[in-house]
């Protein structure tokens, strides 16, 4: 009898150790989606002559952008442009069941539009109303459609299928395209698209550059940020919430072998 | 039986011990790294050695620099090299490291640097943070911290949900699977060589 009532006993200890193990921990879920890349070599050439489009042509034209504006006039344009996006934000997050985003980009919109003198300054954010941009392909994401294989788009750069898609309808479906197509005003839209372009390029031109002088594989870590990034955008929540570096799960053989 | 008791007990005490990491401890450690990581940021930019410095003694003693080499190496290829080997590339990679963080790092600009708050998973903290400038929009950066060998250590950390560990290991799948380890070790030698860059915010 009381060689059972000690494995009891015995038994009982080591429950409660695991027991207690376990209350500790909580699971990790992977919920990043794996990198698809079955058009690889196609990718790998539309992104050469990406690179090359940026050495000779998109990269001189950012820096010289940025030494004929000055930076407060480039924050300008850049709020500006960035505000004509809030109405295809605000269609988005309608679509997506956001109501607080709807709210957020409406009333960013309205203000930045008015006290900002059309979208000029954004006041919007100093008053609380933080910037979110939603776009179709976060949309697609929010009805379940997977991503697809990873897209290299010429002149636009990493995407996937679905994020390409999002791409065609955002430049189809945003109301202030489909204003200046009414107006038969369709030169501003490639102006705009094209100083867009530079513009993003200038606010990067350290980060780009040096990202690739770092990197073995520049093509590799472009489809790793871009696919994370992404990812991270269409969860849409605050990191707050989000279960992070999910593949490195600790019981992923990968991180417990080295313990 | 007492003994064996004893024994359990004991097992049960120092199992507890090695996940003695807690939240308040975790975040006391992060935050010292981010007023470590301001105060490089306030290093004149024209001072580019000793921002490099700075951050290598920070990366030094923050981050297990030979654990996430490991890591971002592979089991099959960490298993394959010899420990030599092995130590070579954790050096390498570590200077590949410091050049591409203080690549990144821009000057300072008013940044301010909060712990948001602390989970405790497994045996590991996460430690979400921001750092809110008045130029830019917020940045969130997850810091993954684990009790090594009796110190809190960094071993990986996640910027706007990019994280180090899992871009690294992409951006070296290909050269690993093409030329390995050695292709990898030569590749990284020379990119440490190469002239300081100009930094945002130059």
């Amino acid at each position: 009898m009381k060689k059972y009532l000690n494995i009891i006993i015995c038994c009982s200890i080591l429950f409660l150790t695991n027991c207690s193990f376990n209350n500790q921990s909580q699971s990790i879920i992977d919920k990043t989606p794996q990198i698809q890349d079955p058009w690889e070599g196609m990718n790998r050439g539309t992104f050469a002559f990406n690179q090359f489009f940026d050495k000779y042509l998109l990269s001189p034209l950012a820096k010289g952008y940025r030494f004929i504006l000055p930076g407060e006039l480039r924050t300008g344009v850049r709020n500006f442009f960035s505000n004509l996006k809030e109405p295809w934000t605000t269609i988005n997050s309608v679509l997506q069941g956001d109501l607080r985003n709807t709210g957020n980009s409406l009333a960013r919109f309205c203000l930045n539009t008015t006290i900002g003198l059309l979208g000029i300054f954004d006041v919007a954010t100093s008053i609380g109303f933080e910037k979110q941009k939603e776009d179709f392909g976060q949309t697609l994401a929010v009805y379940g459609v997977e991503p697809g294989p990873y897209l290299v788009l010429p002149f636009l750069g990493p995407s996937t299928v679905r994020d390409a898609v999002g791409k065609v309808a955002g430049f189809v479906g945003d109301p202030v395209t489909l204003a200046l197509n009414r107006e038969g005003k369709d030169d501003w839209l490639w102006i705009g698209t094209v100083l867009k372009g530079v513009d993003f390029r200038e606010q990067n031109l350290e980060k780009i550059d040096n990202l690739q002088a770092t990197s073995v594989d520049f093509y590799a870590t472009l489809r790793s940020l871009y696919i994370e990034r992404r990812n991270q955008m269409i969860v849409n929540k605050a990191a707050d919430d989000q279960d992070p570096f999910q593949d490195f799960d600790l019981d992923l053989p990968v991180i417990n072998d080295f313990d | 039986m007492k003994k064996l008791i004893i024994i359990l007990s004991l097992f049960l005490c120092l199992q507890k011990n090695s996940f003695a990491i807690t939240e308040q401890d975790s975040n006391d450690f992060v935050v010292n790294i981010g007023n470590q990581a301001i105060k490089i940021l306030k290093i004149p930019v024209d001072d580019k050695e000793k921002r490099k410095k700075e951050l290598q003694v920070l990366l030094e003693e923050n981050f297990d620099m030979s654990f996430i080499a490991k890591i971002i190496l592979g089991k099959e290829t960490f298993k394959s090299i010899p420990e030599k080997k092995f130590k070579k590339f954790a050096q390498i990679f570590k200077l590949h490291i410091v050049q591409v963080y203080s690549s990144q790092l821009g000057t300072y600009n008013g940044q301010k640097f909060t712990v948001k708050s602390t989970e405790m998973k497994k045996k590991d903290a996460f430690v979400y943070t921001t750092i809110a400038s008045p130029e830019f929009p917020t940045t969130n950066i997850v810091w993954r911290v684990r009790d090594r060998q009796g110190k809190l250590k960094v071993i990986d950390m996640q910027v706007e949900g990019v994280s180090l560990l899992r871009t690294k290991r992409n951006d070296f799948e290909m050269i690993l699977k093409n030329q390995g380890i050695d292709g990898l070790i030569v590749t990284l030698q020379n990119m440490n060589q190469m002239p300081d860059l100009k930094i945002p915010g130059e």
